[in-house]
């Protein structure tokens, strides 16, 4: 069975319905990517994936389990929010942050051990931030927060990786370190991810599927139905160009000063 | 000085100063870190009016308090998970309009009423048996609940998105950290007076939350800081013979003056 389905899914966002009647499955090892312009649902659909928000009408599964009911496998999912701003005197460590990734496995009461422990210790490690454990989180640069936030969502060894615009809000260098981060997991897990980006380039070698979300509309499909001129333009409007560049395709806007 | 303690007046004064600087500091630092601390002023106040209430209609002011707060704090917690208005707004409603209402029923009792002063601005010396007992059940409870529940309440201050999206049930613990807070306000204004509960609640954990890099140690901090300003300024009310709610505040804000001077944040 496919680890995600979005079944006729109808989600709104206040009295505006922004998801209208979305299908799509996620299996064993896809890399899916969500995008489209702002307000078109992207957040809603994670939302919905992670059971926090209920569809109006329809039904999702994760791991062959509905999420609107009482659903273990929800905790299966690491997930990675959209940028927050964090006050940078937050009294919490980066170590103490990525503990709390263990939380949703060990359920109330219970306090993270050893193992718990030690696990945060190595993802720390394998995001490139060792060294930073103790370093308060607030004070780390926001490529760095958006680092330590995958290690979160990794605790647990969870059997997909959601991130909402993990590129978002923070500088060129930290975007590159970021992305690198969530290719070189999806490179050595092959677990399942659900990415929402508008930052689509640099992950286009590793995109199996693709839901591009528009105003009213939406489109779902491989990498070759979706990444084509006439598609975006249906969603983006006309400043949307693909080109292609030794073998490899390349979604460009252009200057409409000069189109 | 010591002899005083002799006076059961004075013993009982000293454990409400101690088992309110624990209380509302601890309770202060969930509602500083969820930025719902001014709720703490408006509890206070709604809950005058419920004092107010009490006396004129000749029931327990400390009931009136407890009904009116309870009742407001449900209201402002429900219509804010309704997405109707937010705590800031709800709780700058219900301050200014339940103070009225204390005033209106003060007036209409037609009476000086000593009693009405001391929830207002606070006497120590005036709590009883009961007040104690109230004060050290609830100091208990809200230790247990945040002992048990630590890494919860840890999760939510950290990230609502992130507790929710763990199935972490965020909306009743909110409720339970509003209900404790409206509770630990209730029990303390006898002590430290409707207008000066704020102080207490704010003040040692906004002075620990510049000192301290984690959360635990924020709490440990600011515990050791309501204690410092309750029983020092229970002393220094009982050397200067100075109101024992202003005394306890004064001190907690000369902390939170030194803790900023030592921040390294």
């Amino acid at each position: 069975m496919a680890e995600i389905i979005f079944n006729e899914v109808t989600a709104s966002y206040g009295d505006s319905p922004v998801l209208k009647d979305l299908t799509f499955v996620v299996e064993k090892e896809d890399f899916v990517i969500v995008m489209g312009p702002n307000g078109t649902g992207k957040t809603t659909l994670v939302k919905t994936l992670l059971g926090v928000k209920k569809p109006d009408k329809g039904l999702v599964y994760v791991l062959g389990c509905p999420v609107q009911k009482v659903c273990p496998h929800r905790k299966k999912i690491g997930y990675v929010p959209q940028f927050q701003s964090i006050d940078p005197d937050f009294p919490a460590t980066l170590y103490d942050v990525v503990l709390t990734g263990s939380y949703a496995n060990l359920g109330y009461v219970k306090l993270p051990g050893k193992e718990e422990k030690e696990e945060a210790l190595r993802l720390i490690e394998e995001v490139g931030l060792k060294g930073m454990e103790n370093h308060p989180f607030g004070r780390l640069s926001g490529g760095q927060q958006r680092r330590g936030l995958i290690a979160r969502a990794l605790m647990g060894s969870p059997r997909i990786l959601v991130l909402d615009e993990p590129t978002a809000g923070v500088d060129l260098a930290s975007q590159n370190q970021v992305r690198s981060t969530i290719q070189e997991i999806y490179k050595r897990t092959r677990i399942p991810v659900l990415l929402v980006t508008h930052d689509i380039n640099p992950f286009l070698s590793l995109v199996t599927k693709i839901v591009l979300l528009g105003y009213g509309k939406h489109f779902v499909g491989g990498k070759e139905d979706i990444v084509r001129e006439e598609i975006l333009r249906e969603v983006y409007g006309e400043y949307v160009k693909v080109i292609e560049v030794a073998g490899r395709k390349y979604v460009m806007t252009r200057d409409y000063h000069y189109a | 000085m010591l002899e005083l303690f002799a006076l059961s007046v004075i013993r009982k004064a000293f454990v409400a100063s101690v088992l309110v600087g624990l209380l509302l500091p601890l309770v202060g630092n969930f509602a500083l870190m969820t930025r719902t601390a001014f709720l703490g002023a408006g509890i206070a106040h709604i809950a005058f009016a419920g004092v107010a209430f009490g006396i004129m209609l000749s029931f327990s002011p400390l009931l009136g308090a407890f009904l009116f707060a309870l009742l407001s704090v449900a209201f402002i917690w429900y219509a804010e998970k309704k997405n109707w208005i937010t705590y800031d707004v709800g709780m700058s409603i219900l301050f200014s309009f339940f103070m009225a209402l204390a005033i209106l029923f003060l007036g209409l009792t037609k009476q000086y009423s000593g009693e009405a002063m001391s929830y207002l601005f606070g006497s120590v010396l005036t709590v009883s048996t009961i007040d104690i007992i109230l004060l050290f059940i609830t100091v208990l409870l809200f230790s247990i609940f945040v002992g048990v529940f630590y890494k919860e309440l840890f999760h939510i201050i950290l990230s609502r998105d992130l507790a929710l999206a763990s199935g972490l049930s965020v909306d009743t613990f909110t409720f339970l950290m509003l209900l404790f807070m409206t509770i630990s306000v209730v029990v303390s204004m006898k002590a430290v007076g409707a207008l000066l509960v704020f102080g207490l609640l704010v003040m040692p954990s906004a002075a620990a939350y510049r000192l301290a890099f984690r959360f635990h140690r924020m709490i440990l901090l600011s515990l050791v800081f309501g204690l410092i300003s309750s029983i020092a300024g229970f002393f220094i009310s009982l050397t200067l013979d100075i109101p024992s709610g202003a005394a306890i505040v004064i001190i907690a804000f000369l902390l939170l003056i030194i803790s900023f001077i030592f921040s390294r944040k």
